[in-house]
């Protein structure tokens, strides 16, 4: 699957996309990219364990399927966001 | 009807829109949320293009630290003109055809049906979630188009809510992210984020081109691209 890294997350990993395979749920392909790059599971996931920014599976946000245990497929696009909220 | 003296004047655009566009500009009202780093250069273009009427919301004064990025406010505002007043000043000489209402306050869920009643789109201009999703709510309500704009550091992103056809906010932005009392923010990123709200308000009323509608467009000028995620 391609993993798509936007604005800050570009600096923590050094790079704007990734293939990954042999992840099964959003919550394995966060482990993995954790391993790789150490520091950005701490950038998406808030300190109540909520998603910070944004997880889009094919342009769906996780919030909105089944969240860290949402199943991934080798042919998904994953795009990862930092939040922005000002103004 | 356009005037000889607005046909000159927006001739450069009228060879985009044609008459029947400009006119379409000047019967709408258009109503920017927050008179910010966003609202600055959504506003000031927005006049320039010769939209009617403005209404221009947002409950604070600038300070000295603003103005990196709040391009309508000068250094003889600070902690003097409530922002709206501050920038109603400036677009008033700028394009003296055109109408500034304003709004000196926050935007509540008592109020908000009064102030907004008879706008044709809302921009979002503004630095919290909670006064987005009141927004989203009362224009999913009211089936009005609401542009989006959210910006940090040298990355922000635009998408266009159209009620009853796109997403709304919610269900794009479920949850808000932190609110940091300060935030990094160069004027430069909010000058473009800005701009491209305003040309997506200026392509709902005339109907050109399309929209940002269920695609959020990603701006990181660090790195220098645009790219748009598909969230149909």
């Amino acid at each position: 699957m391609k993993v798509k890294f936007y604005a800050t997350l570009r600096d923590l990993t050094g790079r704007k996309e990734i293939e990954i395979s042999g992840v099964k749920t959003v919550r394995e392909l966060l482990d993995k990219l954790d391993r790789m790059f150490p520091g950005i599971k701490k950038e998406l996931i808030d300190e109540d364990g909520d998603v910070n920014g944004m997880i889009l599976v094919n342009g769906h946000n996780i919030v909105h399927l089944k969240l860290w245990d949402t199943e991934l497929k080798e042919d998904d696009v994953i795009h990862l966001f930092p939040p922005a909220g000002g103004g | 009807m356009l005037t000889e003296r607005e046909l000159e004047r927006y001739d450069r655009q009228i060879r985009i829109f044609g008459v029947e566009g400009q006119e379409k500009l000047k019967k709408a009202k258009v109503a920017v949320v927050g008179v910010g780093g966003l609202g600055s250069p959504v506003a000031y273009y927005l006049a320039a293009a010769g939209v009617g009427t403005l209404l221009l919301i947002d409950e604070q004064t600038p300070e000295l630290s603003n103005l990196n990025r709040q391009i309508l406010h000068w250094e003889e505002d600070i902690d003097k003109n409530p922002k709206p007043l501050s920038a109603k000043w400036k677009l008033e000489r700028f394009n003296s055809d055109i109408r500034i209402e304003t709004f000196i306050g926050k935007l509540t869920r008592e109020n908000i049906e009064e102030i907004l009643a008879d706008v044709d789109v809302i921009v979002d201009c503004l630095d919290n979630f909670e006064t987005r999703y009141l927004l989203d709510e009362f224009a999913n309500k009211r089936g009005i188009p609401l542009v989006h704009g959210a910006v940090e550091g040298m990355f922000g992103q635009v998408t266009t809510i159209i009620p009853g056809k796109t997403k709304c906010m919610r269900e794009i932005f479920p949850k808000p992210p932190k609110k940091k009392e300060k935030f990094p923010i160069l004027g430069a990123t909010a000058g473009v984020v800005g701009t491209i709200q305003a040309a997506e308000v200026i392509k709902l009323i005339t109907g050109y081109g399309e929209v940002l509608a269920n695609k959020l467009l990603i701006v990181d000028l660090a790195h220098g691209s645009f790219e748009i995620v598909s969230l149909g």
